[in-house]
């Protein structure tokens, strides 16, 4: 977690309507151990926002995406496993969507459920989401794939059909969960997985 | 030497000019390494750590305060120590560090590599082998750069002449790629070796890793922290004649 200076938990909420942001950010005013950093408009460049802000919760509406976005929302955006993902729901929302979250607050609650569900993600859910998603993803070990075989950022980016910003990013998230930082290293962990045959690299 | 009354900064201890130098050994078994490379062999009986140094016209504060590094990680040489830093005593020491990589480290690094090799399939084997080849290669150019450009310099430098147009400013952090290639073998051995019951002998690569990891940060630590600022002390020296 990044946590702020003063050891809270930092907040970035997605959210259109002003009515709404106005009221997230007038309840969250007063609750302690949480701290609003930003208030974006929509998704779009979502993973520069979130190096920018270093949020460690994310809450936003999950309707407020494409219904190609909502259904992996995490991996689609590629984000980092310390980031919690908190829905903002106003309207019904599919089960199967909401399993994605690491908790759900709705338009209703009041402050002091606002309070608990956001500061207990820390304590159960957070933790146990963290853990899953330290192995490496089925996308990750293509992207990993590709640069053993010697191919540039670009041709990473043009082949799966990625931004070469993308492509920087799950190189980050490669190295971060493997701990492996050179391309020969990463050559030795596609062959240990069989992920490329010994011919690949000949 | 003035004898420090103080045997401890920050609860570690600190080696001086009068403890026995057998003590030394039992305090910390990494200073027999030290001993070893600056040419004080064991059998010194009771004498202490001035007398034995005299003995083998070693610097007793050169000594002193590699052990002192060793053993305490905050502690840094002082300006006056970088000073009267004997320069040729500290090379000679890196030297000897060098060989002891070249020649003992690495090929019992290797020995234990290959034979972990040896317990995976074919492929895996010839995998790990290659990148340690790799890695070794990496290794030995830069030892053999700082054996053949910078040492060589400095020395010239003691001559008081400066022919080539080397700068110990020249001397950056080269130990970069290094270091990474050896973390990623490490998580590789640690990770992804599959489990084939090697166990006790990928344990004692590891040990070894670790090992050399650790001795290779204190070698540069020594180099950064002693020699260069000592060196531009003797740049800065040279040119203002």
């Amino acid at each position: 977690m990044h946590l702020d200076k003063t050891g809270d938990k930092r907040v970035l909420l997605i959210e259109p309507s002003l009515m709404v942001s106005k009221g997230f950010a007038t309840l969250m005013e007063d609750i302690n151990g949480l701290k609003l950093v930003g208030n974006l408009l929509n998704v779009n460049r979502l993973q520069e926002h979130c190096i920018t802000y270093r949020p460690d919760v994310l809450v936003f509406n999950p309707l407020i995406m494409s219904f190609q976005h909502r259904t992996f929302i995490r991996s689609f955006f590629n984000l980092p496993p310390e980031i919690a993902l908190v829905a903002l729901v106003y309207s019904f929302v599919d089960e199967w969507i909401l399993a994605q979250f690491d908790a759900v607050i709705t338009i209703n609650d009041d402050q002091t459920q606002l309070s608990n569900k956001l500061n207990n993600i820390n304590s159960v859910k957070f933790k146990t989401a963290q853990q899953e998603n330290e192995e490496l993803s089925e996308r990750e070990n293509e992207i990993l794939t590709s640069i053993v075989k010697g191919l540039t950022n670009k041709e990473i980016a043009e082949k799966h059909f990625i931004s070469i910003h993308t492509v920087i990013s799950h190189r980050k998230n490669i190295i971060r969960k493997t701990g492996i930082k050179s391309v020969s290293g990463l050559t030795v962990y596609a062959l240990l997985n069989n992920l490329i045959s010994y011919e690949d690299i000949e | 030497m003035v004898t420090t009354s103080k045997y401890t900064i920050n609860h570690y201890p600190v080696f001086f000019a009068q403890m026995k130098m057998a003590d030394l050994i039992h305090a910390n078994s990494k200073n027999l390494e030290v001993l070893k490379r600056l040419g004080i062999p064991l059998g010194f009986g009771e004498k202490t750590v001035e007398e034995v140094c005299q003995k083998y016209s070693v610097d007793e504060d050169l000594l002193l305060l590699i052990c002192n590094m060793l053993i305490n990680n905050d502690l840094l040489p002082e300006q006056e120590q970088i000073e009267r830093c004997p320069i040729l005593q500290v090379l000679h020491f890196l030297t000897q560090s060098h060989q002891y990589y070249l020649q003992v480290a690495l090929p019992n690094i290797h020995k234990l590599l290959d034979a972990l090799a040896n317990t995976c399939s074919e492929t895996h084997g010839k995998a790990l082998n290659r990148f340690f080849d790799e890695y070794r290669h990496e290794v030995e150019k830069h030892l053999a750069h700082e054996d053949q450009v910078v040492y060589p310099y400095i020395k010239q430098l003691l001559s008081q002449s400066r022919k080539s147009k080397f700068s110990i400013q020249q001397f950056k952090d080269k130990h970069a790629n290094i270091e990474i290639k050896l973390t990623d073998l490490k998580n590789i051995i640690i990770k992804y070796i599959p489990d084939n019951n090697s166990d006790r002998l990928r344990d004692e690569l590891l040990v070894q890793l670790f090992n050399f990891e650790d001795d290779l940060n204190r070698h540069t630590l020594i180099e950064e922290k002693l020699l260069v600022p000592t060196v531009l002390l003797l740049e800065n020296s040279l040119s203002s004649i």
